[in-house]
């Protein structure tokens, strides 16, 4: 009936999993069984234990109501409903009597390779594939046992279905009424416990429907921006104009008498207003005087910035890839590019917000966060609380794209809430949301190779000069040996670099402006797979080779990639002509343990290049939800998108010139392009979703405005760059 | 100064400045935060709302220029057939992510279709194309609004 999963990645999975966890079940007051998962290696989070309760992911009520708590952020990306379906699964619960619940800061929702509850990095389906399988296993195992001595029939008897036990001759128990009983049992160790093969799946790889669909049409469901307390105010900051501008004094005398203002006073970086309303603050915003530093970063405008990029290209960097003979053979066919490109806001639809009370002992946090554990972090070192007292109640999130895994807007919400005794909502307006940093880096780029007579790659070298996330973000199991940042160097690193090359080598140089930068949907994979997808194209064209062909050639030890291009080549109809002033362009990418191949179909229109239609094939793995992966795909490809035709954060005299959606202009309706995904079937463990259809899309796009007005597209945006076809030039 | 809004049907009276927005008077004042702020400056749609059936957004409207117009806001647009319509074939088509800009994309979604009960796709655009979404659920809006529209047919046929 049930296997154990053999792969070598689930046990794999199952002992990382058994040196850190345990479940632990009990019957809760108002009954029904409640089983948690326990983290008993990190002392801090037992502490915690008492303090949350909800830090528990299944919850059998005796009225067979199965609540699942999910500890990772729900931005749009679908985790509630993902993960939900993995215990629902294993749990052979009743999908119809499913409710998922946010969960609370808790070692219960901790990845379970990290002491961390983060989302991010397309990890939450990979990190909880095995453990919320096991836990909903477990949980399945204990109503088996229960109804087993209360029928007194042996176990192997019984069987499961929508959350019912079911023995010879039809008879029947509910979960529900089985909890006391269940809860009364000691719960099975996690690495023992039978799960499903994979024949047996009734949600794993099905398009269940959204839990979150129905709040979300109604305009109840909760973000950050919705809370309200009694006694709440609102703060909005005077941020500094530039990066580093110091507040040196202020003047608030209208803006303290302006109506519902309650108090005015400086935070770390810049000035809190805080008032009765949101609208009362941002008016009284604009009528105080201040006065900053001069401090700004290093550059005063992109034009500055470009030039010091090209300046650290030419400094001894950091390897990342070292083959063969490095110092390039420079034969008859040789090749050299250069790439730039700029800074980029995330711009999620809700501007960051947090809502803090604090209390002499404990506060409450109210936030869209991608990053819990951090949060508590935060405003424990503010307010010299223990971290374990801070409860933080995760809201829907109006959009993350890493931003929200930030933690400045949470600093100053608890910098401002130390001034009150009732609960204060800190907003950034729109503007704020832009100009307050964060963004993707900057980044310069210079690529070199030699072909053969064959056309084949005999060399290959790159330089990079882009800043440290490792650094700006303090996530240090990111950086990889020699002191390279991982996320400055993906998809060009010795482990990550894709085609085939004998000789070759890669170097990082850190160049760090003073801007504060983020993950990006997609991080260094957003810039790198511009840089190296371009480039091969023009490798192709250099030996005059079809860039379909040419990639598949030098992928030969890439199965993963080959059958992402293979299948968008076929879907996409490469190799057939193109219509009159339309071309296509190919780009592949890995990142975050999926593969995602685009054919991008783009035509001019008064000159600006319009992308018609975009066909994507993604090899992610088992795939949970195939509507939702659909959905992310879609996702990605847009938001690339908007990045490729428009998307700049820039400086003028150092201060961020853009600052709302007339200037940082995301792609509208009227320029979706169609869309064709092919989620390519595979029994290997999930890989990640939420980002890698991202990269492929804007050196795609290039190939094709390539293919068809013969420019080399070799800065971003493409808004205020001039293309004629080619036949014309 | 004080202010009597119809809203949904029912009469609300605020005391505010003549110049707040009708966003804010509906989020901080009445407590209805289904209207989202997004931007602030009219250019995103998330704080989209009916005035005597039109689509406005809501944060570019102070209170002093409301008057006796009817507010329809998403908490009851569920109330108009089109934005049931609308509303359902969102939760079929399964169009949401974060959900954020959700509410202004269903109130101008139902004011189209209550306007022109079987639009094109260049009509969809141009009457959905100031409202963002960075999720990029766009090609899902368009479908729904499709099917609405499809089902609005069988229902007056």
């Amino acid at each position: 009936m049930v296997e154990q999963l053999t792969s070598t990645s689930a046990s794999e999975g199952a002992k990382q999993l058994s040196r850190r966890a345990f479940l632990k079940a009990s019957a809760i007051i108002t009954g029904g069984l409640q089983l948690a998962l326990m983290m008993p290696s990190i002392a801090q989070a037992e502490k915690s234990e008492d303090a949350f309760t909800s830090g528990a992911y299944i919850r059998i009520t005796p009225n067979n109501q199965v609540f699942l708590t999910i500890g990772q952020s729900e931005m749009g990306q679908g985790s509630l409903t993902g993960l939900a379906q993995l215990i629902a699964e294993e749990l052979d619960a009743d999908w119809a009597t499913v409710i998922v619940e946010r969960g609370e800061v808790h070692s219960a929702f901790f990845r379970p390779n990290a002491p961390i509850q983060v989302t991010g990095g397309s990890g939450s389906i990979r990190s909880f594939y095995m453990v919320l399988r096991q836990t909903g296993a477990a949980a399945r195992q204990m109503m088996l046992l229960a109804a087993a001595r209360h029928w007194n029939l042996p176990i192997g008897n019984l069987n499961t279905k929508d959350g019912m036990v079911i023995a010879p001759g039809d008879q029947r128990l509910s979960y529900g009424d089985l909890v006391s009983d269940a809860g009364a049992l000691k719960v099975p160790d996690l690495l023992s416990v039978p799960l499903k093969d994979e024949s047996e799946f009734r949600l794993i790889g099905k398009p269940m429907k959204r839990l979150d669909i129905q709040e979300k049409v109604t305009g109840e469901a909760p973000f950050g921006m919705d809370i309200q307390l009694p006694g709440m105010l609102t703060a909005v900051i005077l941020h500094p104009p530039a990066f580093g501008a110091k507040l040196l004094a202020f003047d608030s005398t209208a803006a303290d008498k302006a109506p519902g203002i309650k108090a005015i006073f400086p935070v770390s970086e810049g000035l809190a207003i805080v008032a009765d309303s949101y609208w009362h603050a941002v008016t009284a915003r604009k009528s105080v005087a201040v006065s900053w530093s001069d401090d700004k970063p290093a550059f005063d405008n992109d034009v500055q910035n470009k030039k010091m990029m090209e300046l650290a290209l030419q400094q001894p960097g950091l390897v990342a890839l070292e083959r063969g003979d490095q110092r390039g053979i420079f034969s008859a066919n040789h090749v050299s590019a250069q790439y730039d490109v700029p800074h980029l806001a995330h711009a999620c639809m809700e501007p960051l917000n947090c809502t803090i009370q604090l209390r002499s002992d404990s506060a409450e946090v109210w936030t869209g966060t991608q990053f819990q554990t951090s949060a508590q972090q935060t405003v424990a070192s503010v307010t010299g609380l223990a971290p374990e007292s801070i409860a933080i109640h995760t809201q829907y999130l109006g959009g993350g794209f890493g931003r929200r895994s930030a933690q400045d807007f949470i600093r100053l919400a608890a910098e401002v809430a130390q001034k009150f005794d009732v609960p204060v909502k800190t907003v950034y307006s729109r503007e704020d949301d832009m100009k307050a940093g964060y963004y993707r880096p900057a980044a310069c780029c210079q690529m070199a190779a030699d072909l053969d007579h064959n056309g084949s790659l005999v060399a290959f070298q790159a330089k990079l000069a882009v800043p440290s996330l490792v650094k700006h973000t303090g996530l240090k199991f990111l950086m990889l040996p020699g002191g390279v940042d991982s996320t400055a160097v993906e998809g060009l690193d010795d482990h990550s670099f894709p085609y085939q090359v004998a000789n070759g080598r890669v170097e990082w140089v850190e160049h760090d402006p003073g801007v504060p930068v983020w993950f990006w949907r997609s991080v260094g994979a957003s810039q790198n797979f511009f840089f190296l997808e371009t480039f091969v194209d023009q490798l192709a064209a250099k030996s005059r080779r079809d860039p379909l062909e040419f990639r598949l050639a030098h992928l030969e030890e890439k199965p993963r990639h080959r059958r992402v291009l293979e299948a968008v080549a076929s879907a996409a109809r490469w190799g057939t002509p193109d219509a009159p002033g339309v071309a296509r362009g190919i780009a592949v990418a890995e990142s975050f343990g999926s593969v995602c191949a685009q054919v991008v179909e783009v035509e001019l229109q008064d000159g600006f290049p319009v992308v018609r239609k975009v066909v994507s094939a993604l090899d992610a793995g088992r795939v949970i939800n195939p509507a939702m992966v659909e959905k992310q795909v879609h996702g990605s490809v847009l938001y690339a998108l908007s990045a490729l035709y428009s998307g700049r954060i820039s400086f003028e005299k150092g201060q961020v010139v853009e600052d709302n959606f007339w200037t940082y202009e995301p792609v509208r309706i009227d320029r979706s392009p169609v869309m064709e995904t092919l989620i390519l079937p595979s029994t290997a463990p999930p890989g990640g979703v939420g980002e890698p259809a991202t990269p492929p899309l804007a050196p795609a796009a290039c190939n094709a405005l390539f293919a068809l007005t013969g420019k080399l597209v070799t800065s971003l945006p493409l808004k205020g760059q001039s293309f004629k076809l080619r036949h014309s030039i | 100064m004080k202010f009597t809004l119809t809203i949904n049907g029912a009469q609300h009276q605020v005391n505010l400045e003549e110049d707040t927005p009708l966003l804010w008077v509906l989020r901080d004042s009445l407590g209805m935060t289904g209207t989202k702020f997004g931007c602030g400056v009219g250019a995103c749609g998330a704080c989209t709302v009916h005035l005597d059936g039109q689509p406005v957004r809501s944060c570019q409207i102070p209170l002093s220029a409301v008057g006796n117009a009817s507010i329809q806001t998403i908490e009851a647009v569920h109330e108009l057939s089109a934005g049931q319509q609308i509303q359902d074939a969102w939760i079929q088509e399964q169009v949401p992510q974060c959900g954020y800009c959700q509410s202004g994309q269903i109130m101008s979604a139902s004011a189209l279709l209550r306007e022109n009960p079987t639009p094109s796709d260049s009509e969809i655009d141009n009457a959905m194309r100031g409202n963002i979404c960075r999720c990029g659920s766009y090609s899902e809006i368009r479908k729904a609004i499709h099917l609405a529209a499809s089902k609005g047919d069988v229902n007056h046929g």
